[in-house]
């Protein structure tokens, strides 16, 4: 029998790490401008509080965002309020934790939907069920908008086409990219 | 003539399920885990098995390398466990070690070496023998007998696709020893509760569909099999019921005989198909028979309760319910005190009240006998008095509550909610009008009680409403996302014995079989939704229920044969499947949408003769159901305010077809007047 104490090396996950925290700065990117270009989603986030504040995490010390309402120079605005790890405590009316960061890449690797993913247990939700149903419906809408169509069938439960979809895409692009 | 039936295990199965192991942990505020690794298994099933504390709150404060050819390693195991002031136990290792060592662990413990509260956790890696099997089953005995149970010790089984890789050769004995066990087990039925009946049905299904091997992969297969060996396991954890010894030479007859092995192929498969990750957890020990209300002393004393607080309706204390069970309680046990006054929906001034009752009358334990509504205010009150300080808010939302609270026995008086076995609790804030929902596995109670006795007077109008629910609650758990095996077979049987027996306790009240077996299937539907979750029936039932305060059973039975038409693309195999069950002799075979739609036809046609036997009391359409001033309850112009509400409802997820706003339009207006679903009208989804 051998026992090893601590400190323990644990293995590294260094690209599933990488590749996590790029999609989630898309993601969060994403959110600002869709909110902003998006009626749909600004539709579904008008309907929530004032000052809706949502934290997305990967559990543990995984890649994380809080965003938050604000209505500056007249505008439809999500402001970035900093890195939920580093500030559990911020009020957050919502908090979306995904279990483990393997989780975290099967659903945005596109292995499993959103729903899919909640139906197998991979999220620890804080916070009112509306508001819940409102956010992921948004992000399903925003992964419809950011992806091409055969990636986005992978990540939602029924894939609906609109109007002026590629206009709204180039603009959120364009916005990620330059903000 | 009672039987009992206790599992305390939950499982984690399928796709990275290993990987929310640290965070089982960390939910069960286990912060010093040791990982005890198998030195023969391969580098890679080493590394995994430390990876999956990478990046997690939990990290482990040593690492064990052990040899399954080491002798006596359990008493130095025991020694680091102490030395280390671990809280829980991380075994990687495969079964024959692992029952050797959980074995030893456990004799520790009942000789008080270590302290008792010691999660422990296994992940599987490899297959096992029978002899380990049965060691694994009479450890498991052991705990329960002991009442060691929730967050206490082998609590955690992971079942992932990484760790237990295996060879074609392991599958098929793995199956096969499923198989043989579940079969050996068959002929005890008659002495089995009927959820560990359920779970011997899933052992036996996933056993044959694992060793059929027609569509799966190998690894699905082998996990399968696991699975089975775990359901049967369980089944073993009933106390009436062991493997006899001469199983060793039957076992060895049958792994020899292949023209035995063939005959199992040729059974028939089920049809609906394993997820690919899922949890199951049904830890409540189950009491169920004609007459067990007076098992409470000792359920009572196991527990280690001499002071319960009751609280039950005012017609179960008219009725001297109580005494059943409190004539028995000898000088040992005295009733601190007994509330009747629990309002229509639990109320988070009445748990407040009633726990500072709790305090001052120095209780030790809670005895709740009545419908939801008592339940759940019996979950509130447990949460109050068992943590010193906070109010109830502080613990509302998911797994907030991560303590063991104090004892906790309940007797539900209808035969629908399954509140006795599920991990949710709705309290209404009256003065903000707001309901707050607690989730956590700790809200469960410790002991169901099932009587035949306690709903015999209930009406014929509340008789139907919850049978409905419970058959909805059974239904939704086969067709949902979150559908898993073992909570499959426990929903189908439920569904089998509602179809049977819901006219029957309608027509004759006093039938206490058929009443006993009402709350069975309505328990075996709470066990099956608490792990599968429901869908897009109860979604709409929320949303109308929330904004016309129409009862929650008449609704659930109006959108019932809708929720199901509109799921019908996504759900045909699952209801064909349940059509097999309840129709044996009208099924077709190879005409799956056809017999999903006859099944749909049966459930309408239930609800029409529950309608009848009621003489009208139980409405079949949404314009039918009347107010207590007999009024209409609902207007048709609140249609397009339900639909919106019905969007924000959770279960919306676990429905499998998506659900939007104009398609609830649809179903509400089908409903309104009782006309079928216009397919034209409806979207489908792609997934």
């Amino acid at each position: 029998m051998k026992t090893i104490t601590y400190p323990i090396a644990l293995p590294q996950k260094r690209f599933k790490r990488f590749y996590l925290s790029l999609f989630f700065m898309i993601v969060r990117k994403g959110l600002q401008a869709a909110y902003r270009y998006d009626k749909e989603i600004q539709k579904e986030l008008d309907s929530l509080d004032k000052d809706f504040a949502v934290g997305m995490t990967v559990l543990n010390s995984g890649p994380s965002f809080i965003l938050k309402k604000s209505t500056g120079k007249g505008r439809k605005n999500l402001s970035y309020e900093g890195n939920f790890n580093r500030n559990p405590g911020y009020p957050c009316n919502l908090i979306l934790q995904i279990k483990s960061i393997e989780s975290a890449f099967q659903i945005f690797t596109f292995q499993e939907s959103i729903a899919v993913g909640e139906a197998y247990s991979r999220f620890i939700v804080n916070g009112s069920l509306e508001e819940a149903c409102t956010f992921i419906r948004v992000l399903e809408r925003l992964e419809i908008l950011l992806l091409p169509k055969g990636i986005a069938k992978l990540a939602v439960k029924r894939y609906e086409s609109f109007k002026h979809k590629h206009s709204l895409r180039f603009k959120i692009y364009l916005r990620i990219l330059f903000s | 003539m009672s039987t009992t039936y206790q599992n305390p295990i939950k499982i984690l199965s399928g796709k990275k399920g290993a990987f929310h192991l640290p965070g089982e942990l960390a939910l069960n505020d286990c912060s010093r885990p040791i990982l005890i690794i198998e030195k023969e298994l391969s580098s890679l099933k080493k590394k995994t098995a430390k990876g999956l504390f990478s990046y997690s709150s939990v990290n482990p404060i040593a690492i064990t390398f052990i040899s399954r050819n080491e002798k006596k390693i359990a008493q130095e195991i025991v020694a680091n466990i102490i030395a280390l002031k671990t809280d829980s136990i991380v075994f990687a290792t495969g079964m024959d070690l692992f029952a050797s060592l959980l074995k030893e662990i456990n004799l520790a413990l009942k000789n008080r070496c270590l302290p008792k509260r010691i999660m422990s956790a296994w992940l599987v890696c490899g297959s096992g023998s029978l002899e380990s099997f049965m060691t694994l089953s009479s450890v498991a005995k052991e705990q329960i007998e002991e009442s060691i149970s929730i967050n206490q010790f082998f609590s955690l089984m992971v079942i992932d696709s990484i760790t237990t890789k295996a060879s074609s050769k392991e599958t098929t004995q793995t199956a096969q020893l499923a198989y043989f066990i579940s079969e050996k087990l068959e002929s005890s039925k008659k002495k089995m509760n009927p959820v560990a009946i359920g779970f011997l049905e899933a052992a036996k299904k996933a056993a044959i569909l694992s060793l059929s091997r027609k569509k799966i992969s190998t690894k699905i297969a082998f996990q399968t099999a696991l699975q089975s060996l775990y359901f049967s396991l369980s089944i073993t954890a009933d106390k009436d019921f062991q493997l006899k010894a001469s199983a060793k030479a039957e076992w060895e007859q049958f792994s020899h005989n292949k023209n035995l092995q063939k005959s199992v192929k040729k059974q028939p498969l089920p049809f609906t198909p394993a997820p690919k990750y899922y949890e199951f957890f049904a830890p409540v020990k189950i009491v169920s028979g004609k007459q067990v209300l007076e098992a409470i002393p000792d359920e009572l004393r196991r527990l280690n309760a001499r002071c319960p607080m009751i609280i039950c309706t005012p017609s179960v204390y008219k009725r001297n319910t109580c005494d059943c069970f409190s004539c028995h309680f000898g000088s040992d046990i005295t009733i601190g005190h007994i509330e009747t006054s629990v309002p229509q929906d639990s109320d988070i001034q009445c748990v407040e009240r009633l726990a500072a009752i709790y305090k001052e009358k120095k209780c030790d334990s809670i005895i709740a006998i009545g419908g939801g509504s008592y339940l759940d205010t019996a979950k509130g009150v447990n949460i109050l008095v068992s943590h010193p300080s906070g109010s109830l808010e502080d613990y509302a939302g998911s797994y907030t509550v991560r303590k063991k609270l104090n004892p906790l026995i309940a007797v539900p008086t209808t035969s629908g909610t399954g509140s006795e076995v599920t991990v949710v609790s709705v309290i209404a804030d009256q003065l903000r009008s707001r309901k707050l929902l607690f989730v956590s596995w700790f809200l469960l109670p410790d002991v169901a009680i099932l009587d035949s006795r306690i709903t015999l007077t209930l009406p014929a109008h509340l008789t139907a409403a919850t049978g409905m629910d419970a058959l909805c609650h059974a239904i939704e758990s086969v067709i949902s996302t979150a559908q898993n095996r073992a909570s499959h077979d426990q929903a189908l049987i439920a569904i089998k014995k509602i179809f049977d027996n819901l006219e029957k306790v309608i027509i004759d009240p006093q039938n206490e079989t058929a009443r006993l077996e009402m709350a069975v299937a309505s328990t075996m539907a709470g066990i099956a939704f608490s792990n599968s979750m429901v869908g897009v029936v109860h979604t709409m039932a929320h949303a109308a229920g929330g904004i016309t305060h129409i009862a929650h059973g008449n609704l659930i039975s109006i959108f019932l044969p809708y929720g199901l038409e509109y799921n019908l693309h996504k759900s045909a195999v699952q209801l064909d499947e349940i059509f097999r069950v309840i129709r044996p002799q009208l099924y077709q075979p190879n005409k799956t949408t056809g017999n999903a739609i006859a099944f749909i036809d049966e459930v309408r046609a239930l609800a029409k003769r529950i309608n009848q036997l009621t003489n009208g009391d139980f409405p079949c359409t949404l314009q039918e159901v009347k107010n207590r001033e007999g009024k209409p309850a609902m207007k048709v112009t609140q249609i397009p305010e339900i639909a919106k509400a019905a969007m924000n409802d959770g279960s919306i997820f676990y429905s499998p077809e998506q659900l939007t706003i104009p398609e609830a339009i649809e179903i509400l207006n089908s409903a309104w007047d009782g006309k079928e679903l216009d397919h034209t009208k409806l979207k489908k989804g792609h997934q």
